[in-house]
Parts: structure tokens; C-alpha cells; sequence
């Protein structure tokens, strides 16, 4: 019951900072809006043409022919014109006058391989070099990947796919996120790790007002207090983002389809580790002002790295980011991604939480003692 | 009488500086205890002593019975503190700080709502509730703080000056209703900077000074001791400091003070030195414009044991 009182005064306090509700709300609602509309010319013309892919099955096995009949089903003709050719120069013709944006080509022993279990190549070539659309291609790529294994090759092969596309990608135009979609997500992220300012107040403010005493001289354990307040600003993140994503959904049309659990979690455990980066940036600096700057920073860079800028791609880089785990596990969920990459990318960012959420705690029987 | 707090031979350090010496102190269920001090004679580091704000180098503390180091929280439900500095939510409404802290004492319901709404009457600020703090004076700031010590009703409550910059009626206000709070049976460790609300409130004084307990004892007992002092004040004009050393030379005189034209000297009794002082005033060139024989306060009891007058 105390930490439930804890929770609601905690809550209560972090709501009625009208300065954060601003950073927290005001501010991603009116980014999106701007970067949405802005940059929408980057995005538009992949949005309007249906790629194209041309498709060469040299294959003298039987195996790729669920390949065939997979490439011309509903699902993937909604997204894709597979357009066979002849041979494998008329499909590297139709790339270089840019009829097509991708060739898939199957060679002869295909079958032959995949019966040898040692790996069987599909050939994919293509000339898109957009950067941005790269790191989208490689979540659809991913899809494609356990798409195939599913639905052609079937898991009982033990066939191993990791290595099954020679190189990057094919374009699914009518489902690439549009402008609006990106920031949507990549705003939020970013705004969410401001977040941690919650945590940041949650270990100075007691001190500042001098309540400590109080908390001290009550019976309450520290660790209620710390559990409470950690509670109460991953509840107050949660409800924040939950407004923002409903918002970019409703009013501005932003695509958050996609596996609703996962899409939840993801937000979860993204909020947990923002507060736990807050408590420890807390425990480190001495005075609020500087956990803050120290906060601004971070969130600066992550969010660089992560690709806020749009266009630039940070190739590895992007990696030391906890925001591209989060993205990666939003795009891969609302676009299809393969569930090994969102799986994976969850998990890294779970450990990452973890880990710095420990960190905080170790700190914190310096913050609450 | 049972003991409800005591402590023994307790010692803090603070690098070089001893802020508690040797003290030992016994406070007995159901009194006012007050604990004078000029500034920085470790009054608030012995409270937070107490109240394991700070850890002690030697010595024990003992609260209701039992010893710091090995009680059980349960204790801390019996203990309110009002802590020198103002500690409150300012963007709580005054209602709220009150709950928050009622509730993490386990209080529910409608005894949580009683106990409020008298924490409140007790400072006089149960119309204000639904106020913030943020925009109280500093007066009715140190009012809730008090209140949030009480909305617990707990048996022992420590105050560390509760009334700085409280105005003299609400002062009254909150000294009766510590005194009504004490006849239903509340301990309380009151320090002050006011000698009158100490000699009004409290049957039992330690005065503190250096981390020492330098005097111990009830009003009357403080009162004899300083009997063995005279004091004499004289209205001066045309001063100088010369005087002051002049004055402390003349044998007998324990302490001396010189604040705007006046002169108070406190010289051990029957010493007859009376002369040999108004010679250095008038070797200052000072003009005695008035002269008394006064009676002396707890005030001068400190001036005498410390040295130092109460309010430096
Ligand atoms: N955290 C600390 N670190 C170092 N010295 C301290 C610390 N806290 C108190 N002191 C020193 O200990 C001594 C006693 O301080 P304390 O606050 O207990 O005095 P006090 O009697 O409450 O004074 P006041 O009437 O001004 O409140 C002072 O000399 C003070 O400078
Ligand atoms: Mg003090």
C-alpha cells in the first residue's frame, strides 16, 4: 500500500510538471507534423510506384517452384510486379534501364544444393542506393528471409537462410514507411529518452526540497521508495507515449499496425531503461543542471546515430545506439520484419535496460541511504 | 519516570571538527525537552543523530528502549520530526503533502482524515489546504512543516527551531497548541533560537555549545546556577572599543558585551568591581548615561557558559 502511495505521489508530481509535459507531448506532436510534412518529399515517389522486380527461375530441381508460386501470390503481388524473364541477361538488362529495380535469379542448382543442406543460394541483385530506404530494405529483407524459409522450404530442411541473399535488397514499395511513419516512430523515441529527466528529479528532488528527511525518518524501506518512483515515471513515460502514438495515429495517420504486444513491450522496456539512464545520470552528477545537460547530450547522440537526421546512414555506428534496437523492433513489427530481428533486437535492448538499471540501483543505495 | 530517549557518550566528527563531544543526555517520557545553542553547537547534528541522519563515530542512541543500531523500523511510526529546513512538496497542494506522508505511515480513511485536518488546525492552516505551499510566505511554510511531523500523531516529536520567521500570533498559536499537545502525552525535543518560547515551553534544559552539553537542568536549576552572576547594564554614549577589553580585564568579570550604546557585564558575585568598570568607561571617554542592576534570563546563562550571546 505505501508503494502504491508512492507510485501515485510520484505520478502525480511528474504530471503537474507542465514544463515536461510539454517536451514530453507538445513537442513530438508538433515534430512529427513538421518532419512528417517536410521531409515527405523524400519518401514520396517510392510511395506511388509498385516496384519491380524481374525474376529468373534457372532452377532444374523442383524446389524453387514454391519460390515461384510464393512470388506470384497475393500477398507478394500487392507489393511487387514479378515480371519473368528468359534469361539471366535479359533480367541484368531490365536493372540497368531501370524496368526493373531488382533482379531474382535462382540458378540451376538450387535444388541440388538444398538437398546437400549445406546451403542454397537465391542471386539478388539491385542498383537502389538510397540510404534511408537501405535501412528499411534490410528489415524487409529479414522478412523475406523467414518468409521463404516458412513458406517454401519449410523449417523441418534444417536449413540454414542467413546467408541466402547474396546482397541487399528488393523494394516493397506500397508498404515502406511514408515520412510521417518514420518520425513518428523516430520522435517518439527520441522525445522518450528525455524522459529521463523524470528520473533524474527522482533522485535530486527529495534532497532539493529537503523531504529526505522525512523519507528517512518514515517507515518505509528505501527500496519501496526507489521501486515506487521508478514505477511511477515508467507508468508516467508509458501513458506519455501511449498519447503520442495514439495522436500520430488518429490525427495524423501514422501507420502503428503491427503486433500491438510487441509494440507495447518495446515502448516498456524502452521507458525502463530511459528512466534507469535518468536515475543514473542522478546518481553521477552532483547537481541536477548538469545530470540534465548530461542527458541532452546523450539523447543527441543516440538519436543521431540512430538515423534522426533522416538520411545519414551510420552504417555500425547506429548500433551503440539503445534507439536502434527500438526501432529496429517498431519497423520490424509494424513492417514485417523477421521475428529473429525483432526477437533479437528486444532482447539486446532488454540487456541493455538491465544492465543499466542495475547500474542505477547500485547508485541507488548511494541516492536513497 | 521511563526514559524515552537517551543518549550516551555520542561522538561525531566532521573531518577535524568535533561537532558532538561526550553527549550524553537523558529525556524522560512526557516532558518538553529544550536544547539551546548558539549557531553550530550541533543541536540539528545531534538530531540527526538521533534520527540516523548521521551516522555517529562513538556512543549509542537510544530510542524508546532500544538501541539505534539494532531497532526495528517500527519505531520510526512513533517519532515526527520537524526538520530545520522547510521539507515539503511545493507542487503538492498543502492537503497533499499531508496525505503522502500520513499514508506512508499506513494511515487510511477517515483516521487519515482526521488526523490531517488536526495536523492543520494545529498551524492554523486547515482554510489553506487547498493551497500550494509554492506561493505561502515563509512563515506559513515553517507552519506546515510542522504539521507534516504530526499528521502520525506520533509519542515523540522532534523539532529543530520550528518558529524562525514565524510571526509572534501564530507563534502563540502553535506554542499553545505544543503545550496541549504535550498534556496528551507527547514527548518533545524542542530547540530554539527563542529563550522566551525555551523558558516558557520546556521544564528541562541542556544548553549545547561546541558539541558539549555545557549545563543541564530545570528552569530552577538554571536559574540558581546563574545566581552566582551579577549583571550590570549601563546606557552609554560616545563609545569605543577600547572599553570593551578595558572592561573584561577588571577582576571578576566573566563576560562582557557592548551592543549599540549598551553595556552588560556579567562579573561573579560579590566582587565589588563596580568601580574599576566605570573607571574604563570613563577612560574610553564614554558618557554613563543610565545604570542597572538586572535580573538575569536564560538569555545571560548563555552569555555567561558560552561566552557568546544566543542570536550571534
Ligand atoms: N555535513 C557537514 N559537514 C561538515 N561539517 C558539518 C556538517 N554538518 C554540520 N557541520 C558542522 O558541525 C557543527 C554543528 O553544526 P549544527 O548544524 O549541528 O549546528 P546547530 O547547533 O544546529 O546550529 P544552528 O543553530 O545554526 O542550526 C558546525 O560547526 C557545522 O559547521
Ligand atoms: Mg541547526
Amino acid at each position: 500500500m505505501k508503494l502504491l502511495t508512492i507510485i501515485y505521489y510520484s505520478a502525480l508530481r511528474n504530471l503537474k510538471d507542465r514544463r515536461m509535459l510539454l517536451i514530453m507531448l507538445i513537442m513530438p506532436i508538433i515534430l512529427i507534423a513538421i518532419l512528417g510534412m517536410a521531409l515527405d518529399s523524400m519518401f514520396a515517389p517510392r510511395q506511388i510506384e509498385k516496384s519491380s522486380v524481374a525474376y529468373l527461375n534457372a532452377d532444374i530441381g523442383p524446389s524453387s517452384n514454391q519460390l515461384t508460386s510464393y512470388l506470384a501470390s497475393e500477398q507478394v503481388r500487392t507489393f511487387i510486379n514479378v515480371t519473368p524473364v528468359t534469361c539471366f541477361e535479359a533480367g541484368q538488362a531490365a536493372l540497368d534501364s531501370g524496368s526493373a529495380e531488382a533482379f531474382i535469379y535462382v540458378p540451376p542448382d538450387f535444388s541440388q544444393n538444398l538437398m546437400r543442406t549445406e546451403g542454397a543460394r537465391i542471386h539478388l541483385h539491385t542498383s537502389l542506393q538510397t540510404p534511408l530506404i537501405k535501412g528499411f530494405l534490410s528489415n524487409y529483407v529479414d522478412a523475406q528471409n523467414s518468409a521463404l524459409v516458412v513458406t517454401t522450404m519449410g523449417a523441418p530442411l534444417g536449413f540454414t537462410y542467413h546467408d541466402y541473399f547474396d546482397e541487399a535488397a528488393i523494394s516493397l514499395e506500397g508498404k515502406a514507411p511514408r515520412a510521417i511513419d518514420y518520425y513518428s516512430i523516430q520522435t517518439l523515441l527520441q522525445v522518450m529518452l528525455m524522459g529521463g529527466w523524470y528520473g533524474i528529479s527522482s533522485v535530486k528532488d527529495d534532497g532539493d526540497m529537503n523531504t529526505h528527511v522525512r523519507l528517512h525518518t518514515a517507515p518505509i524501506s528505501p527500496w519501496t521508495h526507489l521501486l515506487g518512483k521508478v514505477l511511477a515515471n515508467v507508468v508516467v513515460l508509458c501513458l506519455q507515449s501511449s498519447v503520442v502514438v495514439i495522436f500520430s495515429k488518429y490525427v495524423y495517420g501514422a501507420n502503428w499496425s503491427g503486433n500491438a504486444l510487441l509494440i507495447v513491450s518495446t515502448l516498456l522496456v524502452f521507458s525502463i531503461l530511459t528512466i534507469s539512464i535518468g536515475f543514473l545520470m542522478g546518481g553521477l552528477f552532483k547537481e541536477s543542471n548538469k545530470a540534465f545537460g548530461a542527458l541532452w547530450c546523450l539523447m543527441l547522440f543516440f538519436s543521431i546515430i540512430a538515423g534522426a537526421l533522416g538520411n545519414t546512414d551510420m552504417g555500425k555506428l547506429a548500433r551503440l545506439s539503445p534507439n536502434y534496437y527500438a526501432k529496429t523492433a517498431l519497423f520490424g513489427t509494424i513492417y514485417g520484419g523477421s521475428p529473429d530481428a525483432i526477437h533479437s533486437s528486444i532482447l539486446v535492448l532488454s540487456l541493455v535496460t538491465l544492465t543499466v538499471f542495475t547500474a542505477a540501483l547500485a547508485l541507488g543505495r548511494r541516492i536513497t541511504a | 519516570m521511563q526514559i524515552i530517549l537517551e543518549t550516551k557518550d555520542v561522538v561525531k566528527r566532521y573531518n577535524g571538527l568535533l561537532a558532538l563531544d561526550n553527549v550524553s543526555l537523558r529525556i524522560p517520557e512526557g516532558c518538553i525537552f529544550g536544547l539551546i545553542g548558539p549557531n553550530g553547537a550541533g543541536k540539528t547534528t545531534l538530531i540527526n543523530a538521533i534520527i540516523s541522519m548521521t551516522k555517529i563515530d562513538s556512543g549509542e542512541i537510544m530510542v524508546f528502549g532500544q538501541s539505534l543500531d539494532t531497532a526495528d523500523r517500527e519505531f520510526k511510526a512513533k517519532l515526527g520530526v520537524v526538520p530545520q529546513e522547510i521539507a515539503l512538496y511545493d507542487d503538492l497542494s498543502v492537503y497533499q503533502n499531508l496525505d503522502f506522508f500520513g499514508r506512508l505511515y499506513g494511515l487510511r480513511g477517515i483516521k487519515l482524515k482526521e488526523n490531517i485536518k488536526e495536523a492543520l488546525e494545529f498551524v492554523d492552516l486547515w482554510e489553506r489546504r487547498n493551497d500550494s505551499p509554492k506561493r505561502f510566505s515563509g512563515g506559513m511554510k515553517r507552519r506546515l512543516n510542522i504539521a507534516c511531523a504530526l499528521v502520525h500523531r506520533p509519542e515523540l516529536v522532534i523539532m529543530d527551531e520550528p518558529t524562525v520567521g514565524i510571526d509572534p500570533q501564530s507563534r502563540n498559536h502553535i506554542l499553545a497548541s505544543i503545550r496541549r499537545l504535550n498534556e496528551n502525552g507527547t514527548t518533545i525535543v524542542y530547540t530554539s533560537h527563542y529563550m522566551d518560547e525555551v523558558e516558557q515551553l520546556c521544564a528541562d534544559i541542556a544548553i549545547l555549545d561546541h558539541g558539549r552539553v555545557i549545563a543541564r537542568g530545570t528552569k530552577e536549576q538554571l536559574a540558581d546556577m546563574v545566581a552566582v552572576e551579577e549583571k550590570l547594564v549601563m546606557r552609554l554614549s560616545g563609545t569605543s572599543y577600547t572599553l570593551l577589553d578595558c572592561v573584561k580585564g577588571v577582576q571578576g568579570v566573566k563576560a562582557a558585551k557592548l551592543e549599540s550604546n549598551r553595556l552588560t557585564v556579567v562579573s561573579r558575585i560579590r566582587i565589588n568591581n563596580i568601580n574599576k568598570i566605570i573607571d574604563c568607561v570613563l577612560d574610553a571617554g564614554a558618557i554613563i548615561e543610565g545604570i542597572n542592576m538586572e535580573r538575569l534570563t536564560l538569555g545571560d546563562v548563555f552569555l555567561t557558559l558560552t561566552g557568546r550571546s544566543l542570536r550571534d
